[in-house]
């Protein structure tokens, strides 16, 4: 009687604590609702955000990898090994690694092109495997090698992803021409895709994968092949998106770019995350330290 | 040296996949059954057409005999054989010198213009014994067997099918670079394509028009080739040396190595004058085919505005990409649109050919009778439906896809409305080939409209299994990894399943018209009966499809 009783009192007070929590939390968003809040982001840059992105920053996780694991040739290559990894919304974030450590093979899982053998991918709250064209519909994707259909033109590719993408006619032709314009496509667009150059091709998938405006852009080194002034574009373009509350995932191989670009990185080797946070948090305050430095550290080990 | 035979070396490699094959018979040995099988399909399925053709030359050998000119089987065989290596060659040739995929990736080597066509030729040959051996080696054992020949003749045989293909292969060679020099192929290769299958085509029913009038027993086939010496002497002296390799292999003593070494030298001659010519102008027409021109045209706003239309549903979008991808691929447009209407047109190109043809008439003639109506309209229908079974663009429909396939993984579209896309295409094929008959019946058969109304609304409603089950065989088991179309449709072994499974088809549904015909029932109910069926068929595949589909798109990785 008196274990059931105190058992009671156990559960009573556990939620009172959870109700204090929430209100405490409720307080908080308020607050922030009401003033904003200025964060540090990539390196030393203090960004102040409107307090409703910051609410939905702190309710919602863009993509959420839990326990993620894949191998090749009947488990005898393990290209991705227990991965754990939370990317939040609105956050740029940068996938780095050496060549073969898993980067590639992370993301085909995460867009569907692969299957896990265990683990699960939840991209703003909608897993990929329960749910695939719900998530994928949040998602645009650009390869690290875009093939695409050759005997299409650049227009009708575009307006091909707009279709299956359900781009609404009244913002598509706007949506088009701006991004020829952007990638300086507008006089090869009638072109087919066979004639186009790997630069070209990489500027027609881009395109293609931001039409529908995606919460989440997940792109597999997208500056490879870009020339200077579509790579600086498209730099300016993953900012603006996060900027807007969105999120963009990313591998590279240029660390430059991503010490600039990044709100976060992870660093992934042997197909496990060796380590994630912001590039200062990832210097432990030796501001002397270069992302290179950490990381060739980080992967020699 | 030693660059250039590694070089060949490597060329055979890729080309017969060895280092693949040797990697899937001892890392993936679950997939080992897949190169046995087609390898076993193939041999199976060519030995019959072997054993007539060895029957034929077992004629022409006694034929000759009877004349006192026993090596006229070999004059024969060498005649057709090299004619065959010369014709196909020039295509052949043409693909590989210039088109191959590798070629660019090749001409930065460090190695010669001669070089690079020494291997590339050297390739081509090897592949060319794939269709002389089987016309050569009959022919020289049945004359080998008949005559009693010794060791002799063994061993120049074995020179002489080796050697064989060289001639021919280095003429066509010779044109297609001297060719290419002066045009620049490359920009109607599309073009050239759709030609040459057309040409193909025709020429295949030239040959099966050609094959009806040879007499069906073995006296009137002896009597047929005495009478058609004249054209093996007539073709030999245009291209003599398939003479000197006959003669060289059957004369004994001086003449005979006297026509041995000339055909040796000859071929080595113009192999050697073929490769002096090609390090002279091979890279100028390789590199002109090599610039890629774009209409580099700017589209204004309106302009963009007219060919984005109004947006369509994603299976609409699907089903345009598959058609704009079908129609603008000269090898699909070959062997899916070309292929649904060669059927019916095989019959037109038959009916003007033997247009004067007493059968013809009389068959004509009877259609005007009203009992015999309804029959030919079954016919039709069956003429329908295996025109519908036999196109290959559903059993290759998700093969197509690719390298590109990752774009089916990655829009958000389901999988049923993916295969739908991909069905409604195949259909259209198919319902272009049912029309086609329709067209041509009534108006070379002058079928009477309610009958050809009839049996086109069977056929369109028979061809939806056939087009759902074809398709089916692909979404199972598709083959994305190819390096050109022609893997891609014609090197597919789906394409040969399909047309196994469309022949089931057709057979039950025959079995179902002659079932209701020989219960006593009217023509009217046998079609009625095949639409009933057709019908519960259609419905089964396409649910098997949908199924079959959502599991297999998710299993499928990218």
């Amino acid at each position: 009687m008196r274990e059931r009783l105190q058992e009671r009192k156990c559960r009573k007070e556990k939620a009172a604590k959870k109700l204090q929590e929430r209100l405490q939390e409720r307080d908080q968003r308020k607050e922030i609702a009401q003033n904003g809040l200025s964060i540090l982001v990539s390196g030393n840059r203090l960004q102040k955000y409107s307090g409703q992105r910051i609410l939905r920053r702190r309710v919602r996780i863009m993509i959420d990898i839990r326990n993620l694991s894949k191998s090749y040739n009947k488990g005898q290559v393990k290209a991705v090994d227990g991965l754990n990894l939370k990317v939040n919304r609105g956050e740029l974030f940068g996938f780095l690694g050496p060549n073969g450590a898993g980067k590639t093979t992370t993301i085909k899982m995460i867009v569907g092109l692969l299957n896990p053998d265990t683990g699960s991918i939840a991209i703003d709250g909608t897993d990929i495997a329960k749910e695939p064209i719900e998530a994928k519909r949040k998602m645009g994707y650009v390869p690290d090698e875009p093939v695409l259909y050759e005997r299409l033109t650049g227009l009708e590719y575009l307006n091909f992803m707009a279709d299956v993408y359900r781009v609404p006619a009244s913002v598509r032709k706007e949506r088009i021409e701006r991004y020829l314009d952007m990638f300086n496509l507008k006089d090869a667009a009638a072109d087919l895709i066979k004639s186009y150059s790997h630069g070209m091709r990489q500027k027609t998938a881009l395109a293609g994968a931001l039409l529908h405006d995606p919460k989440l852009w997940i792109l597999d080194e997208p500056m490879v092949g870009l020339d200077p002034k579509s790579a600086h574009l498209l730099k300016n373009q993953m900012r603006e998106h996060c900027d807007k509350g969105n999120t963009v995932f990313f591998s590279t191989h240029v660390l430059e770019v991503a010490e600039k670009l990044c709100d976060r990185v992870g660093i992934i080797h042997k197909g496990k995350l060796i380590a994630i946070g912001a590039i200062d948090e990832l210097r432990h305050g030796d501001q002397k330290d270069s992302l290179e430095k950490i990381f060739l550290e980080l992967t020699d080990q | 040296m030693k660059p250039f035979l590694s070089f060949i070396k490597m060329q055979l490699n890729v080309n017969y996949s060895i280092s693949a094959l040797k990697y899937r018979f001892t890392r993936e040995k679950k997939k080992r059954w897949e190169p046995i099988l087609i390898g076993m399909v193939i041999v199976v399925s060519l030995l019959p057409l072997l054993a007539l053709y060895t029957a034929l030359m077992l004629s022409v050998f006694s034929g000759g005999l009877m004349m006192g000119q026993p090596e006229m089987v070999l004059a024969t065989a060498f005649v057709m054989a090299q004619l065959v290596i010369l014709i196909f060659g020039i295509l052949y040739i043409m693909g590989t010198f210039y088109f191959s995929k590798d070629i660019m990736s090749v001409v930065p080597l460090p190695l010669k213009p001669y070089e690079i066509i020494g291997g590339k030729f050297i390739v081509v040959l090897v592949n060319e014994y794939l269709t002389s051996i089987p016309l050569l080696l009959p022919p020289i054992i049945i004359f080998g067997v008949g005559t009693s020949q010794g060791v002799l003749y063994w061993l120049k045989s074995l020179i002489i099918m080796v050697i064989a293909p060289v001639i021919p292969l280095a003429i066509a060679s010779l044109l297609v670079i001297l060719l290419m020099r002066v045009v620049n192929i490359a920009r109607y290769k599309d073009l050239l394509v759709i030609v040459g299958g057309i040409v193909l085509i025709f020429a295949s029913f030239m040959v099966s028009a050609l094959m009806q009038n040879i007499p069906e027993n073995t006296k009137d086939i002896e009597q047929f080739f005495a009478s058609q010496t004249s054209l093996v002497d007539m073709i030999g002296s245009r291209f003599p040396p398939a003479i000197w390799a006959a003669k060289g292999l059957s004369g004994g003593g001086l003449s005979g190595a006297e026509y041995f070494l000339l055909f040796l030298g000859v071929s080595a001659v113009l192999l050697v004058f073929m490769l002096w010519v090609a390090n002279q102008v091979f890279y100028k027409a390789l590199l002109a085919g090599q610039e890629v021109s774009r209409k580099r045209k700017v589209l204004t706003g309106t302009q963009i505005d007219k060919r984005l239309g109004r947006g369509t549903s994603p299976v609409l979008a699907l089903l345009k990409r598959e058609w704009k991808l079908m129609i603008r691929t000269p090898l699909y447009v070959l062997n899916g649109l070309v292929g649904s209407i060669a059927g019916p047109l095989m019959v037109a190109v038959l009916y003007f050919m033997r247009g004067s043809d007493p059968e013809l008439a009389m068959m004509a003639e009877s259609l005007k009778d009203p009992e015999v109506v309804p029959y030919v309209a079954l016919g039709c229908l069956g003429l329908m439906l295996f025109t519908a079974g036999m196109n290959l663009v559903a059993s290759t429909a998700l093969s197509r896809e690719g390298k590109t396939i990752w774009v089916a993984k990655m829009i958000p579209v389901t999988a049923r409305q993916q295969v739908d896309a991909k069905f409604l295409c195949s259909y259209f094929v198919s319902a272009i080939g049912v029309l086609m008959t329709t067209l041509i019946m009534v108006v070379l058969l002058k079928l009477p409209i309610l009958w050809a109304i009839g049996a086109t609304i069977v056929g369109l409603i028979g061809s939806v299994p056939l087009a759902a089950l074809n398709l089916l065989i692909d979404v199972f088991h598709p083959k994305l990894v190819w390096n050109s179309e022609q893997e891609a449709m014609k090197q597919n072994m789906n394409g040969g399943i399909g047309m196994l499974i469309s022949f089931i088809v057709l057979l039950i549904m025959a079995a179902v018209a002659f079932g209701a015909l020989l219960l006593g029932l009217p023509v009217t109910a046998a079609f009625a009966a095949v639409a009933v069926v057709s019908a519960i068929l259609a419905a089964v595949s396409l649910f098997a499809l949908h199924a079959v589909a959502e599991k297999k798109y998710r299993e499928m990785e990218a």
